[in-house]
């Protein structure tokens, strides 16, 4: 149990105040200018004198990262259900899907916000348009890999299609939709951010770009300190909703 | 007393019985020449009786019991099964795979009465029925646990609670001890008959290893390589109940043999 604490906080806690020991010799020594790299301290003290608009823009971002994800979930899993019970929608579309992914995600923001305005509205499309690809990806992939004794078990019990959507392959699906979803919040916090640094007039993407401009490193590093905290945060979410939903998936794979 | 009359049957002698006349399968490929999975097979069975299909691998015997379930259609010929034509699945059948094929999202106990679940069956006596069939395959006390907290032969076991609880006249086994080590299996063997003593039902059973057909069956029907077909029907005359012991006797090595010859691998 205590080699357990040992590992888990001690090591990593150690190894985090190396580092902040290291980068704070580092722009000393080298007399490094605070545009180029402040120094821990200030950007701590930076985000003490700043928390409540860091709080209030990252409050923005949060919602926004929530709502695009949201709707990746809610557009993703049926567009996946669809493409792998239906052959034909499947090759009319799976190639399409693909192209959609190699576009440059930036390259398409600003044309997102000539449709979408500076609102909340285009952040919520550039997180969808990142964020939906694996959600389908792993649902279909999910779908596809339920186990055929499973099915051939429904099919002599004459279970509807229905009935084996709901019972058997959506929830032999779920780990791997969930493993999606881990990549999709990810990805999901990353388009919100390139829809504030784009156009938005909100969020920490946006305060960091107005903390750029005015030179305040500082500033602009703290707002670098909330987003990551923020990816965090969510990415955590996600991993509690997966042990809450499905805790035999945890132990299955100890 | 011939063997399988010491089984008694569900009360109408014709459900769990069964015919399979001249039943042939080809399976069309594609962009290739079509596969004749089943030659010709034509077997019949009576309410209660265990009967075995051995054969080599790959020889077709699972088509043959997925056609009996319905799960297959056969391309020729005719089965019924409880006085009415097979054609697509039917309730009373019961079916145990090579692997548990437990949902690991339900307990134990859920998954054993998922059957009942979606045949829409009553809930008054299903929690007698699952607990009777847990207390008879010594997983009582792990109702609650999760499948993978389980061992392979206990999983096994989980399933055939499964492919029992909605009390079907035919339970279908495809090679359902296969993946156990050979202790567990011959455990597995003897917890079979002594399932099939209480529940009554038929039972068609596909195995590759001889010992296991024998012990278990009132009949084992040695299937050729693929196309199938039967080489040859050997009746078992040991007594019910069987003893291990019996694995031993001169009676059970000759039978032994006698397969052994007919699947070509004793020359």
């Amino acid at each position: 149990m205590n080699g357990e604490i040992i590992k888990k906080i001690i090591y990593p806690t150690v190894g985090f105040i190396i580092t902040i020991f290291l980068w704070d010799r580092y722009v000393v020594i080298f007399d490094l200018s605070e545009v180029v790299l402040p120094r821990p301290g200030i950007i701590f003290e930076s985000i003490l004198s700043e928390y409540p608009a860091l709080l209030s823009e990252g409050f923005e971002t949060l919602l926004a990262c929530v709502y695009g994800f949201i709707l990746s979930i809610v557009i993703g899993i049926p567009m996946a259900v669809l493409m792998t019970d239906s052959k034909p929608l499947n090759l009319m579309f799976y190639p399409l899907l693909i192209a959609t992914q190699s576009v440059p995600k930036v390259a398409i923001a600003p044309i997102l916000l000539v449709w979408f305005g500076t609102g909340i509205e285009s952040k919520l499309a550039i997180a969808f348009f990142i964020s939906f690809f694996p959600m389908i990806v792993d649902t279909a992939t999910g779908l596809r890999a339920t186990p055929k004794e499973l099915l051939e078990l429904a099919r002599s019990l004459k279970c509807s299609y229905f009935q084996i959507f709901i019972k058997i392959r959506f929830p032999s699906a779920l780990p791997h939709i969930f493993s999606g979803a881990k990549v999709a919040i990810t990805l999901a916090v990353i388009g919100v951010v390139i829809g504030e640094f784009v156009g938005g007039s909100d969020g920490l993407g946006s305060l960091l770009m107005v903390a750029n401009s005015q030179i305040n490193a500082p500033l602009a590093w703290a707002a670098l300190v909330f987003l990551s905290f923020l990816g965090i945060f969510l990415y955590v979410l996600v991993v509690l909703a997966e042990n809450l939903l499905i805790p035999w998936n945890n132990t299955y794979s100890k | 007393m011939s063997a399988a009359s010491s089984h008694t049957g569900p009360e109408d002698p014709g459900l769990g019985s069964g015919t399979l006349q001249n039943v042939k399968k080809v399976f069309g490929m594609e962009g290739a020449s079509d596969l004749v999975a089943v030659k010709d097979i034509s077997f019949s069975f009576s309410s209660g009786e265990v009967i075995s299909l051995l054969g080599p691998s790959g020889c077709g015997k699972t088509t043959v019991l997925k056609m009996i379930g319905g799960l297959i259609e056969a391309t020729s010929g005719e089965i019924t099964v409880s006085n009415s034509l097979v054609r697509g699945p039917y309730e009373n059948v019961g079916m145990v795979f090579q692997t548990p094929t437990l949902m690991p999202w339900r307990s134990v106990i859920s998954n054993i009465k998922f059957p009942l679940e979606v045949l829409g069956k009553q809930l008054t006596d299903i929690d007698d029925k699952a607990i009777s069939l847990l207390e008879l395959t010594n997983l009582t006390e792990f109702k609650n646990a999760w499948p993978h907290e389980l061992s392979g032969g206990m999983q096994q076991r989980a399933a055939l609670c499964r492919a029992l609880i909605h009390s079907p006249e035919i339970l279908l086994m495809d090679e359902p001890f296969g993946a156990l080590d050979e202790l567990t299996r011959m455990e597995m063997n003897d917890l079979l008959l002594k399932v099939n003593y209480q529940e009554k039902n038929t039972v068609i059973f596909v195995t590759h290893s001889i010992s296991e057909a024998i012990y278990l069956s009132d009949k084992v029907h040695v299937f050729s390589k693929r196309p199938a077909e039967i080489k040859k029907t050997i009746n078992i005359k040991l007594p019910h109940p069987r003893n291990p012991t019996d694995r031993y006797t001169d009676y059970f090595k000759q039978l032994e043999l006698d397969a052994g010859e007919a699947l070509g691998v004793i020359r």
